[in-house]
């Protein structure tokens, strides 16, 4: 029985010490009763193996001494589904306000890079959504403790029908392709769009105003940037009228709205680029104010930064609202 | 469906479906008086076979909720740990075997109908 008894230890090691010497003798004498009947059906006592098939069918240690714990649960089956609501509402929040702090954080440093930006918000983002939930859980595991304990009442569980919202009338997202006046007019106003931007380099006038005059009375010119700005321009204007084209194609109407999606990160990545540099405008002659200089890079700097977090919010809203349009019904299904 | 999943499924709906069950036939059989091994021979005998592990701390909840009574006697030569519906547990017993039986009667009605 040297067996029978290292069996009962085993369990007895996660037992309660209050109900453990009670549940092991009670253990005990029905395991003992079991080998006493398998004994007699086999007219001879039972070898080890025999013994120990039995207490491997009685259950695993562990699981036998769990079973006479008090049956608990973090969050019980009534409390599940508010907890994960919350998590799915106030997750995804958390993600939006910690890339709003840390692009106002950007914004404002004025010296930070993005991909320093990028990676901070990247690890700081997973410290804030861990803490979060695990805020959440602490709230409804006490709520479930208070419900168990009758802590709460019915009062958590009254509610009225004729509170309920009224029915709210979704209007259908309009999918269908524009009219074709509209599509043509579209093309126009891009053509003459892309036209000036061709032409306005020769003739900075007429983009810059009186400021041109402004500029040479104070002895600077623009910075190389502007030229790599100019060409992610032409490159994103051309892209923008192959989709004006596109548009009079029907079959690549499903299309669309990604390559809208694409033009806007197009978009974003020339404010970024702006966003990144140092400077704007450079000496040229020996006559300029640097200090008035340096002011006013660092000026349109963080001018550029602002821009920047507004459209890469925007272009995290697009992007949310495509892959949810984009998502089967039958997954968005509970 | 998959023949695992599905067998898989089928074990969770027939474990949720035997688990009241279970209660009752235990309530049931300690309206005479039984030990655990004895408990689970009676049950197993009319055709309930149920685990030790499952039954033993099952006893134990019951009693705990005073549906049921136990005291420690020797018999045999050895002492064991004796179980018997309480007070309470009979009137327990009788509300729930009504219940069990109303919906007894309702699903053979459904199965009827189904026919």
């Amino acid at each position: 029985m040297d067996l029978l008894e290292r069996y009962l230890q085993a369990v007895g090691q996660y037992l309660p010490t209050e109900t453990k010497d009670d549940t092991i003798a009670e253990l005990r004498s029905n395991l003992m009763e079991q080998i006493d009947a398998r004994e007699e059906d086999l007219g001879r006592p039972l070898d080890f193996a025999e013994v120990a098939t039995i207490l491997k069918e009685h259950g695993k240690p562990e699981v036998v001494a769990l079973r006479y714990l008090p049956q608990r649960s973090l969050i019980g089956p009534t409390v599940f589904p508010f907890y994960t609501l919350t998590l799915g509402r106030v997750l995804p929040l958390v993600v939006f306000v910690s890339l709003l702090a840390k692009g106002i954080q950007f914004a404002a440093s004025g010296h930070e890079s993005m991909a320093h930006a990028l990676g901070s918000f990247a690890l700081g983002v997973w410290y804030s959504l861990l803490i979060s939930a695990a805020i959440i859980t602490a709230i409804f595991a006490t709520i479930e403790w208070s419900l168990q304990r009758g802590k709460l009442g019915t009062q958590w569980n009254e509610w009225d029908p004729a509170k309920l919202p009224a029915v709210k009338t979704h209007a259908a997202p309009d999918n269908s392709p524009k009219s074709m006046v509209k599509r043509v007019i579209d093309l126009s106003v891009h053509c003459l769009w892309f036209a000036y931007v061709l032409w306005v380099p020769w003739h900075p006038f007429w983009i810059m105003g009186p400021g041109v005059f402004y500029m040479d009375s104070l002895g600077v010119t623009l910075a190389p940037v502007w030229h790599t700005f100019y060409a992610l321009l032409i490159v994103l204007l051309t892209v923008q009228l192959v989709m004006k084209l596109l548009a009079f194609v029907v079959a690549a109407q499903p299309w669309m709205q990604l390559m809208e999606l694409v033009t806007d990160l197009l978009g974003v990545f020339a404010i970024g680029l702006l966003a990144m540099a140092s400077a704007y405008f450079v000496p040229a002659n020996a006559l300029a104010d640097l200090h008035r200089i340096a002011t006013v890079n660092h000026s349109v700097n963080l001018a550029f930064r602002i821009v920047l977090v507004i459209v890469v919010a925007g272009l995290v809203k697009d992007g949310w609202q495509y892959a949810k349009r984009s998502k089967p019904m039958r997954q968005l299904a509970f | 469906m998959d023949a695992t999943s599905e067998t898989g499924m089928f074990d969770s709906l027939r474990l949720e479906l035997r688990r009241g069950c279970l209660i009752l036939a235990v309530l049931a059989q300690l309206r005479d008086e039984h030990y655990g091994y004895t408990l689970r021979k009676a049950l197993a005998d009319e055709g309930l076979a149920i685990e030790e592990s499952t039954l033993y701390p099952l006893l134990r909840r019951l009693e705990t909720q005073g549906l049921l009574t136990s005291e420690w006697r020797e018999e045999e030569k050895r002492n064991k740990r004796f179980y018997r519906l309480s007070k309470d547990g009979e009137a327990v017993l009788e509300l729930l075997l009504a219940e069990w039986n109303g919906i007894n009667e309702s699903l053979h009605k459904i199965l009827k109908h189904e026919k």
